[in-house]
């Protein structure tokens, strides 16, 4: 990979990447924490 | 019929406290006077600035007409009380449009002068040209602004989400009405700013008809 | 019955697909595709900034319909449709204002610029930013849900107007690259068509996501009232 401009091919391609990334991260964490507490609320019934 | 009274109605609540429009005059005199103390040095450069500048005060000084023509309404739940009135929710947006229309209009043909005199800018030689232009883009501004200010009226920092919201949604009323300003100011044939002009009738027209059909969703409890 | 979205099969195999075609993509794009002679790897970037852009446009499209579903239903579902649209279209408009400038520095020599498709994305970014805001200090409810719907379909009656407007505005920055896809030899068309499907599919799947989380949200809130 010795062509030009590789450097911000690359950290195009890692800024989409780290996006979608954190994005479906972030929807996981939201996601996690809801079914814990549902999980939580259903043991104390 | 119902327009007119409704209208009567937006006309009748400013001629008696003023407040909108006293405030509209005194914050648009001001920030023409910001404008005339920043560019001082080079007079030749605010004439190409001219009509940028001329457009952000009217569309500063429209967020205080917009922002107060439902605000108001919610002192005392008075738009409950219009709502339970049997008149068409359209109609209703109508009233509002016409009315902030005729409120920038009016603090226009006071600061206007100002902002020419201030400025030591020469009136546009074409002033039926220059007049017209200025009708059609409050006419646009405020059937966006109507519609916008009705949307954000229940929110908690409506006075921010409003600009927020309209600068962004006008970007091309703005451009249009800067770039036709400029033609008008120089004198140019119609023909190089019809473009400009029919860009301006289409916004009105696409927001006024949205208005018309969906401010029922809007004002609705 | 609540359950994460990821226990269900089809979204597991789902979101492997998508990944087995993302890499696809993008070893094509390092390997296969041919080089531009002037932009070199810079022109690559246009594989993930067209698709995103696409993305985006798919998005705003679907948070108008939604809305206008919304208005004449009051269905939540709807409105729910409208939110993670709404939601991912600025993510993916952000994706595209960051490329963009990307792309630009090395072959404009500066990274930004008022082009018409670039000031269109990002006047679009702007009014989704006002969007939220009004969600988020909005009271919470039925009114609120409306309103957005209404802003949701303004904005897009809007594009056009504001389109045309930045367009002849900036008249001298006409600068964007216009390839016609058809005209490009098989090899970089077939690897952009993939990469769009790819786009296409990844949204259609975060959207999916986005609504999952937002059905255990509102069953939540539902469960919280009766404790």
């Amino acid at each position: 990979m010795t062509y030009k401009y590789f450097a911000y091919f690359l950290s195009a391609f890692l800024v989409i990447f780290a996006v979608l990334f954190g994005w479906i991260y972030s929807i996981y964490r939201r996601e996690k924490e809801l079914l814990d507490e549902y999980r939580r609320l259903s043991s104390e019934d | 019929m119902m327009l007119r009274v409704l209208l009567r109605k937006e006309i009748l609540l400013e001629m008696r406290s003023r407040e909108i429009l006293v405030s509209m005059i005194t914050f648009g005199a001001a920030v023409v006077l910001l404008y005339a103390f920043s560019f001082r040095p080079s007079p030749e450069i605010l004439r190409q600035f001219a009509p940028g500048l001329l457009w952000t005060v009217v569309l500063f000084v429209s967020v205080l007409a917009l922002h107060r023509s439902h605000s108001l309404e919610k002192e005392f739940d008075a738009f409950s009380l219009t709502l339970s009135a049997p008149v068409d929710r359209s109609t209703l947006f109508l009233s509002k449009w016409f009315g902030n229309f005729l409120m920038l209009l009016i603090s226009q043909v006071i600061l206007l002068p100002l902002f020419f005199l201030f400025l030591q800018l020469p009136f546009p030689s074409m002033p039926g040209a220059f007049i017209g232009l200025l009708i059609l883009v409050d006419l646009g501004i405020s059937s966006a602004g109507s519609l916008l200010s009705g949307a954000v009226m229940r929110a908690r920092v409506n006075e921010f989400l409003l600009p927020l919201l309209l600068f962004p949604m006008v970007t091309p009323l703005m451009i249009s009405a800067v770039k036709s300003t400029a033609a008008v100011m120089e004198s140019q044939p119609f023909s190089q700013w019809k473009l400009w002009l029919q860009l301006i009738v289409s916004f009105i027209i696409v927001f006024g008809l949205v208005g018309y059909l969906i401010y029922d969703h809007v004002c609705e409890e | 019955m609540m359950e994460s979205f990821y226990s269900k099969a089809g979204n597991r195999i789902m979101a492997i697909a998508i990944s087995v075609l993302w890499l696809v993509v993008l070893y094509l794009v390092l390997a296969v595709t041919r080089i531009d002679p002037d932009q070199q790897m810079a022109q690559k970037i246009f594989y993930y900034h067209v698709p995103s852009a696409w993305t985006a446009g798919i998005a705003f499209l679907a948070v108008a319909v939604s809305g206008g579903f919304y208005l004449f239903t009051q269905n939540e579902k709807w409105d729910h449709l409208g939110l993670a649209s709404a939601e991912l279209g600025t993510l993916f408009c952000a994706l595209v204002l960051i490329t963009g400038p990307i792309w630009a520095k090395p072959i404009w020599g500066e990274p930004w610029s008022w082009e018409p498709r670039l000031t269109t994305v990002l006047i679009m970014f702007l009014i989704y930013i006002g969007y939220f805001l009004l969600r988020q200090f909005g009271e919470i409810g039925e009114r609120t849900r409306r309103v957005s719907a209404v802003i949701g379909i303004a904005a897009f009656v809007n594009v056009p107007i504001i389109y045309v407007s930045v367009k002849f505005w900036s008249a001298e920055a006409q600068l964007h690259p216009q390839p016609g896809m058809s005209q490009q030899p098989a090899d970089v068309y077939w690897t952009f068509i993939l990469s769009l499907i790819t786009f296409t599919l990844l949204f259609v799947h975060l959207l999916r996501n986005r609504l999952h989380l937002l059905k255990l949200q509102s069953q939540m809130s539902r469960m919280r009232d009766d404790i």
